[in-house]
């Protein structure tokens, strides 16, 4: 009887976490399209019940009911494989975000290492559903998004870094509360910006998305699939964003705190700080796709190579030289 | 407790299957992927002994950078699937020779390095780390009450075995010098793109007048 309600307890609670990240992974594509579309003086989806907010679920039971294409020459079990991966390592991060104070699944103490080992695991999706469509278009897709992903979890983890020693925990909600005093995107400006920056290659968003180049591509390692496995492959990709907006949010913008720890603010809860700077870095996101052009690819690399890495190491040996020299290491 | 020993034999027995079908399968995409899930199993093996730090890393560094270069130049040199034309016998005497050495040099780390690795994470007073004034300075009351992974690791690898530790850094960076000296060859008859030069140009640099008598 106990285990069953462990269980019982388990599964209520992993529910109550994915039922509403992949709402929100619905409404974003939904944001997305009507932002995109106000900025463009456009009108947006508007059909589907009232102000289109019906339209994710007919898209979504749109690509449930398509019919699934197994090439023929596709390695079948890795082809079936990538989407479910991808998904899966997307879901799985969540599990170590805290959402407000005590609001978390896993107190993890190596929280930050977990969420950077399964991101950069998310490359594997991509790679294998590259090599296993056996198609030219998915698998340079497929080599560009990894070469890309790679080569900015390099400054992601040094930006990471630099975070680690100001608040001196591996613990994403020690390192929440060690911005009581001031949020980290004011004394580490700079690397508020670079991170974001990264966080938009490593999501592979505008103007970094040449993994799925339409003119060049058709629409990179995901030409070859249709229906569920796109459906999974676009419910990680957005998943991902998400996640990404609430690290920017966690090591920034100091999470659930509010703006100013004054009554009127304070009587917020948490919960909903967190999301509206969350929900805030996802409007950024698509701001930035409606306004600017893409990266040529060599101009991506060495972006990432030349001037984030060298920048943020510099910020690295930076911060830890104050830290060192004023003895205010904790 | 029983739980904790059905998953060291479920991530054990996951870890060696798959090891297994690494050097078994034909195709070397297979090989690489299985390899994973054995530094995958071996990560789980790792959080059951509660280093969940070397845990991550071992995510992070080997799963993350190491097998996706590894299934990277796999893919790019379109290596055919490997008919195995000659025998298993060939390669069994090498095989075998390489595995028992291997399996003897574990015994030995595991009889001498243990014990002392033990000691180190609980802090026992007859250890030689400890006769070092540094760590015996250092205020172990504070930090004994929350000794995270972390903590430990960090103290002993950036005091005692500082040397190894950088010894370990300049051994990697002469190896990326080499790799970078051996494919570096920058040819001169291509035209580049300068970003500082075309962030210099302004309208003043780049027009002149020219008073061209007709």
């Amino acid at each position: 009887m106990t285990i069953f309600l462990v269980i019982l307890n388990v599964v209520l609670k992993s529910l109550a976490l994915i039922v509403p990240l992949l709402v929100a992974v619905a409404y974003l594509t939904l944001l997305e399209r009507k932002v995109m579309a106000s900025m463009q003086q456009r009108r947006g989806p508007n059909v589907v019940g009232l102000f289109g907010l019906l339209q994710p679920l007919a898209d979504g039971l749109k690509l449930l009911i398509k019919e699934t294409i197994l090439p023929s020459s596709a390695n079948t079990v890795i082809f079936i494989m990538a989407p479910i991966i991808t998904f899966l390592l997307a879901l799985l991060t969540w599990a170590v975000i805290p959402f407000g104070d005590n609001m978390v699944l896993i107190d993890l103490n190596v929280g930050v290492l977990f969420v950077f080992a399964i991101s950069s695991l998310g490359v594997y999706g991509i790679i294998t559903a590259g090599w296993s469509s056996n198609s030219k278009y998915a698998f340079l897709g497929a080599l560009r998004s990894a070469a890309q992903m790679v080569s900015y979890e390099v400054s992601i983890g040094l930006i990471i870094m630099c975070v680690l020693l100001c608040a001196g925990s591996l613990n994403l909600t020690e390192i929440v509360n060690a911005q009581k005093e001031i949020w980290y995107c004011i004394p580490l400006f700079p690397l508020f910006l670079m991170f974001f920056v990264s966080a938009l290659a490593e999501t592979n968003r505008a103007p970094f998305d040449l993994p799925e180049a339409e003119a060049e591509l058709v629409s990179g390692y995901n030409t070859e699939y249709a229906a569920m496995g796109f459906a999974l492959f676009f419910l990680g990709e957005y998943a991902n964003m998400i996640l990404m907006c609430s690290m920017v949010n966690i090591f920034f913008l100091g999470g659930w705190l509010p703006l100013i720890n004054l009554p009127p603010f304070n009587w917020i809860p948490g919960v909903i700080w967190f999301g509206l700077k969350t929900t805030f870095l996802l409007f950024v996101f698509v701001w930035v796709r409606a306004a600017f052009p893409r990266y040529r690819y060599d101009q991506l690399m060495r972006l990432g190579w030349k001037v984030f890495l060298p920048f943020s190491l510099g910020w690295v040996l930076f911060i830890s030289g104050i830290f060192v020299g004023l003895d205010w290491l904790v | 407790m029983s739980f904790e020993i059905f998953l060291f034999y479920m991530f054990s027995v996951l870890a060696l299957l798959s090891a297994f079908c690494t050097v078994t399968s034909k195709n070397p995409i297979h090989s690489v992927l299985f390899l994973v899930f054995v530094f995958f199993n071996t990560a789980g093996l790792l959080i059951l002994l509660g280093v969940e730090f070397l845990a991550m890393l071992f995510l992070i560094v080997y799963v993350g950078a190491v097998a996706v270069l590894f299934l990277f130049v796999m893919m790019m040199l379109n290596v055919k699937i490997s008919e195995s034309k000659s025998s298993i016998y060939r390669y069994l005497p090498i095989g075998l020779f390489l595995s028992i050495l291997f399996l003897f040099e574990i015994f030995l780390i595991v009889e001498g390095d243990l014990n002392s690795v033990e000691s180190l994470v609980f802090v026992n007073s007859d250890n030689k780390a400890l006769q070092n004034d540094f760590l015996v300075n250092t205020s172990w009351i504070d930090s004994l009450i929350s000794p995270t992974n972390v903590d430990v690791i960090g103290s002993v690898l950036f005091t005692y075995y500082s040397y190894f530790f950088i010894m370990a850094s300049v051994i990697l960076l002469v190896a990326m010098i080499g790799a970078i000296a051996l494919t570096l060859h920058r040819r001169s008859d291509i035209r580049r793109q300068d970003i500082y030069k075309q962030l210099q140009r302004d309208f003043e640099g780049a027009t002149n007048l020219v008073n061209k008598k007709i």
